[in-house]
């Protein structure tokens, strides 16, 4: 035989051991491996079948401050104007629409969904967005899930198959945009670049009413200015071809598509960086929305929605946003949507009634602090549990405003959960914490293992504790499950009852 | 020339301007050779060696320890409570320098003794330096070993290619699979050694031990089933180090390339053992102490020298007194206990090898007798316990021979199911996390 051939067959004994070797992976390892590097398919696949609207986005459809009395994500209150519709949501935090595509790929063929609502984050398309360090684990995490063999993507995830580049990469290529690229100002300025802009800023920098100078201010400025100073280049953005590729995909699934332009803090934008900024943002607004609107897309433009007391980080531009300001957002989304469900569509959506009596049975659909704690490695009903753990002490917490209990229901509380573990210490303790501006901050804890019998299965803990005059000016009470022990200590289906 | 070109441009991937470097080193040590053959006086040719010498560890020394130097003088004097802010080289270590230095270095040194005829083909010698399988970590290569090889002809031949594979899948599959999966045990422990028990230091330690010989062993066999693709041999650089009977034994089966250059071209000129007996344990000091040097400016790989030094000389002093005799590498108790002895030495040694510093070092043996907290526990530990003992099989079963000849006596059926199962692993287990090659560093 010649040497060509000997070679060939070979090589093609080898191709079938492969196509039997993913066989086998698909069938006993590749579960496991999905769980380890992509749990995100979790969410993926709990997208009931019966879902008419999937929501899908990042850390601003989830983002809750602790005084909200209604934690729910965007894409619940945007439900809420669809009370006939069933609305679900998948969540990445840090995630893009590089990401969004993986995912709803592998969303089932057979699911009802009819329309899908993506988030369009302005600063997805900055420089610095696109060069993050959580990119190389976002890229990570969606190996497995790519369109391909099982263990052709188990094999690019071993080898590394992904972008990965080095922080000094990642910092040459953001320098290298801000100090060449010139800006579109619609009036001359004496900057043209983002690194001139930040120069300018820094050395006209904001100052005190004493007149010294006010550099978290100015800091803060400079930071706007890097992450809003940029204009979309339609024909490369990165995003840009992601969000086409979304476009087929919906068209291919036959789902009606809208993408919900999130509110960015322009008043902050105007006030730190002037005129300049905001005409920017608002000509890169423009663009996306004529863009895509072409496209058949409905583009929701939520850009100046939440006035800049609503956003939840002062110190930093996100789209994280306070109660009243998601609601803002999901109600102009709401209507953006209606176009594909008007007879599903109402417009006021019903009130959030004060109560006294809450309960949480650690399934994810009701928002409550610390909701990443939430796991499947064991619960008492249902698929979760709240785990905690030394590296992750704090449990699922009840974070509400005081003052919007019930005045009747302020004298005790009682609360009552399942909990579990191997041995329960001294340093598994459940906490209540009271806080207010008018107040010393309270806290007290009391020991699990006091409230538990000797037993390493699901068992029943109550306890209440008396309120009264020393919560009375309270503005914050938080009730959470603190462990610091070595062992791991599940939580589910929490049962507060305010008296 | 092709070759050539593909060596240059392997390297210009990683970092393009450091390509200079290797052609400065080259371009002069091709000029040295050439003008110390020229002069049959070894008087005469002595500033061109010391022109190789100087260039090639003034690169060294500039990109590897010139910073280390800088520290340490700052620490010697402010202990005099003077207080000075040397400068620092805010540069990146070229990959490879350790090596492809040390390999020109032999051939301006066995040109200079007249063992070697310098190199005239300019294409020929800058290949020998810039090869590029063995380039970044070795195995160093004597001159009169490869180029021969790279001047011959060469066809597509079955053979070579067939176990250039078969050791290509054997070093992916123990870099990937079992130093890989090894790394982030022994990281738990490593970062944070006052938080762990006696037992979980232990694990990290002997697990270190196999990390580092499958990372590094993993990629010489790389390296060698690259350059066997081609129709090229390069050394055997491990022969199952962890059966070594003694240190001496273990410096022959580790990092062999680089153990024979001490040897031939550090211990060798300076007497030897053909010296008295207070010299001779100046040369062992010197030999080991500067090759813990050789992989890093740091006080840790000075330690981990000195340790070899010390033990090498204790066994000596122990077998002149006892007179043992040979010991036979046949997995009797003898030697399995002689193995142990050795292994033991050579994993406490390890740990400065691994450890960032000497602080560092001093918490891992602190929490080894004891001392530690005892409130973390290793995670993740089933899967790469039971990869440990499969590698230790392997290991055994593979004693003193080299994988593509061993399996080359297998059946067709047995070896197919070896590929496979190799081939699956890597697949399948590799490690996910980003682990460099351990000696790229170097």
């Amino acid at each position: 035989m010649g040497l060509l051939s000997k070679i060939a067959v070979r090589l093609a004994l080898f191709a079938g051991i492969i196509l039997l070797m993913n066989v086998v992976y698909e069938r006993f390892f590749l579960e496991a491996d999905l769980q380890q590097h992509s749990p995100i398919i979790n969410d993926i696949r709990e997208v009931p079948l019966n879902t008419d609207i999937l929501y899908i986005g990042e850390s601003s459809n989830t983002a809750a401050a602790r005084m909200d009395e209604d934690k729910r994500p965007i894409s619940a209150l945007l439900g809420d104007h669809f009370p006939q519709l069933n609305v679900a949501h998948i969540t990445k935090p840090a995630s893009h629409a590089g990401i969004y595509k993986t995912l709803l790929q592998k969303v089932n063929p057979k699911s009802e969904i009819q329309t899908v609502v993506v988030t369009l984050n302005l600063r997805s398309f900055s420089i610095e967005w696109q060069h993050s360090e959580l990119e190389t684990p976002l890229q990570k995490s969606m190996v497995l899930l790519k369109e391909a063999p099982a263990l052709y993507n188990r094999f690019v995830l071993s080898f590394k198959g992904y972008p990965q580049p080095t922080d000094r990469e990642r910092f040459d290529a953001v320098q290298d945009y801000w100090a060449t690229t010139v800006l579109p100002f619609k009036k001359p300025t004496p900057y043209n670049t983002v690194i001139e802009w930040s120069e300018h800023i820094a050395s006209n920098p904001f100052r005190h009413a004493n007149g010294t100078k006010d550099s978290v201010k100015t800091s803060l400025a400079i930071q706007y200015v890097k992450t809003f100073g940029f204009e979309i280049d339609l024909e490369n953005n990165p995003r840009i071809a992601d969000f086409n590729d979304i476009i087929k995909l919906a068209k291919k699934r036959n789902w009606n598509l809208v993408f919900n332009l999130l509110s960015e803090n322009t008043e902050k934008a105007q006030t730190l960086a002037g005129k300049n900024l905001v005409e920017l943002m608002e000509k890169n607004r423009t663009a996306l929305v004529d863009y895509f609107s072409q496209k058949g897309v409905r583009v929701v433009d939520n850009l100046a929605t939440v006035p800049d007391s609503l956003f939840m980080d002062p110190m930093w531009p996100t789209e994280h946003y306070y109660e009243a300001g998601r609601k803002a957002v999901a109600k102009k989304l709401a209507a953006g949507v209606a176009r594909f469900h008007p007879k599903a569509y109402v417009e006021v959506a019903p009130e959030f009634v004060s109560r006294s009596h809450f309960y949480n049975n650690c399934e994810g659909d009701t928002y409550w602090w610390i909701m990443e704690s939430l796991s499947r490695q064991d619960s008492f009903s249902g698929l979760r549990s709240s785990r905690t753990s030394k590296d992750k002490p704090y449990s699922i917490s009840f974070d509400y405003p005081y003052q919007k209990l019930p005045l009747n229901s302020r004298r005790r509380v009682t609360v009552s959960m399942m909990v579990k573990s191997k041995e329960f210490s001294d340093r598994v303790r459940l906490a209540f914490d009271l806080s207010g501006e008018s107040m010393e901050h309270l806290w007290r804890s009391y020991s699990v293992d006091s409230l538990t019998t000797d037993t390493q299965e699901w068992q029943r803990i109550e306890y209440t504790y008396p309120l009264g005059r020393r919560a009375a000016k309270a503005d914050l009470i938080g009730i959470y499950l603190l462990n610091e022990s070595d062992k791991i200590v599940y939580v589910d289906d929490i049962d507060i009852r305010f008296q | 020339m092709f070759l050539l070109a593909a060596s240059y441009y392997f390297y210009m991937c990683w970092k393009l301007e450091y390509i200079v470097l290797i052609a400065a080193s080259t371009m002069i040590d091709y000029y040295c050779g050439i003008q110390m053959e020229k002069r049959t006086d070894k008087k005469k040719r002595r500033p061109f060696l010391l022109l190789s010498i100087a260039v090639n560890l003034g690169l060294l020394m500039a990109f590897k320890y010139a910073n280390f130097f800088s520290d340490s003088l700052e620490d010697l004097f402010s202990k005099v409570n003077v207080f000075v802010d040397l400068p620092v080289l805010d540069v990146l270590l070229p990959v490879g320098i350790s090596f492809y230095t040390f390999q020109t270095l032999s051939y301006s040194i066995d040109v200079y003794s007249g063992r070697q005829k310098a190199e005239r083909h300019l294409g020929y010698f800058a290949l020998y330096v810039s090869f590029f399988p063995q380039l970044v970590a070795g195995p160093i290569e004597r001159f009169s070993r490869l180029t021969p090889q790279l001047r011959a002809a060469h066809s597509l031949n079955y053979d070579n290619i067939k176990n250039g594979l078969r050791l290509i899948l054997f070093g992916l599959f123990t870099k990937m699979v079992v130093a890989d999966n090894f790394a982030p045990v022994v990281d738990q422990v490593y970062s944070a050694p006052e938080l762990f028990g006696s037992w979980e230091v232990v694990s990290a330690m002997v697990l270190y031990s196999f990390q580092i010989y499958c990372d590094f062993f993993g990629y010489s066999l790389i390296a060698i089933g690259s350059a066997l693709l081609m129709g090229i041999h390069l050394m055997d650089n491990f022969k199952s180090p962890y059966l070594s009977v003694s240190i001496a034994d273990f410096w022959q089966r580790w990092h062999i390339s680089l153990s024979t250059w001490f040897r031939d071209y550090l211990y060798f000129p300076m007497g030897g053992n053909r010296v008295r007996w207070a010299r001779w344990i100046l040369n062992i000091l010197v030999v080991f102490i500067i090759s813990g040097l050789w992989h890093g400016a740091n006080v840790t790989f000075l330690i981990w020298g000195l340790i070899f030094a010390l033990g090498y000389l204790f066994e000596n002093g122990l077998n002149r007194l006892l007179k043992p005799g040979a010991v036979v590498r046949d997995f009797s108790i003898k030697h399995l206990l002689l193995a142990t002895k050795t292994f033991a030495l050579v994993t406490i040694a390890w740990v400065f090898f691994r450890s960032e510093n000497m602080a560092n070092a001093r918490a891992v043996f602190s929490s080894l007798f004891g001392q530690g907290t005892n409130e973390s526990s290793l995670t993740g530990t089933s899967f790469v316990w039971t990869l440990f003992i499969i590698f230790v099989l392997i290991d055994l079963s593979l004693f003193n021979q080299r994988f593509d000849r061993w399996v080359d006596r297998q059946p067709a059926l047995f070896r197919w199911v070896c590929y496979s199962l190799l081939t699956f692993a890597i697949l399948v287990f590799a490690g996910v996390e980003d682990y460099p090659f351990i000696y790229f560093q170097f």
